[in-house]
């Protein structure tokens, strides 16, 4: 059926990243205010991709196609809207620190801020092109 | 955006003279200083051809956009932003193995997010039907 590998890939993702924070958490000692941000954001990713992908399961049982030239046509707008999103907060990550706390990030923090903005402006404007039916 | 045929020597021009050569000299100020003179020719010559197609194409003061150029925009923005996760990711380990400063991390980053983007841009347009 059209979709249904998309969702069984998609299911196989959500599971391992939620397997990953687990051993993460369980592998930190004491837990500290960015820790929690951190993997609050992800908790937040997660559960949105999981309503997306509960979303698609619902439609697939209906009869109806798991991906249709719609949630390709929000998909890639989406997807333009998180490139933005990553060209800014690759810019702005250093400044923003530097600002607030005074703290230089190294390169893993940076790369987590921009894979965490980017995929969070991603499912926010694919929700938000969903929602409003464009 | 507005990119077009003549646009992209333009482009390719800025990422090479303000991203890439910044790019090489943050890792090695010796290269840096060997390829600041080839690459400012190059830059030259590009920003001719770039304003050779514009005028032949009658795109020098304004950019025809269609329902098409939107189109090739948002798969370009996308498929580069597949990439660039992908790179960020890739780069952020070895950033952390080789010791990285954040000024090379970044500068890096940005100049793959704008180079992909050009090429994939470049790409889709050039395939014709999208």
């Amino acid at each position: 059926m059209k979709g249904k590998k998309e969702i069984i890939v998609a299911t196989v993702v959500v599971a391992g990243v939620l397997l990953t924070l687990f051993f993460y958490l369980m592998g930190t000692g004491e837990i500290e205010l960015n820790q929690i941000v951190l993997v609050g954001i992800a908790l937040i990713l997660v559960g949105l991709a999981m309503y997306i992908i509960w979303d698609k399961i619902r439609n697939v049982q209906k009869g109806l196609p798991g991906k249709d030239e719609r949630t390709i046509s929000m998909s890639h707008k989406a997807g333009y809207y998180g490139f933005i999103a990553a060209i800014w907060s690759a810019v702005f990550t250093p400044l923003f620190f530097d600002v607030s706390s005074g703290y230089e990030p190294d390169g893993g923090d940076v790369s987590a801020i921009v894979v965490l903005v980017s995929a969070f402006v991603f499912i926010v404007s694919y929700l938000y092109f969903y929602w409003k039916g464009k | 955006m507005k990119i077009s045929r003549g646009t992209y020597p333009l482009l390719f021009a800025l990422i090479l003279f303000f991203l890439i050569r910044p790019t090489i000299e943050e890792f090695s100020k010796e290269i840096g200083r060997q390829i600041n003179f080839p690459f400012l020719i190059v830059f030259v010559i590009l920003i001719v051809i770039g304003f050779i197609i514009a005028i032949k194409d009658k795109e020098l003061l304004k950019t025809i956009t269609d329902e098409r150029t939107k189109k090739v925009d948002r798969f370009a923005g996308y498929y580069s932003w597949w990439f660039t996760l992908f790179f960020v990711v890739v780069s952020g380990f070895i950033a952390d193995i080789r010791n990285f400063t954040l000024h090379q991390f970044i500068i890096m980053i940005v100049t793959v997010m704008f180079l992909s983007m050009t090429l994939f841009h470049m790409y889709f347009n050039f395939k014709g039907e999208i």
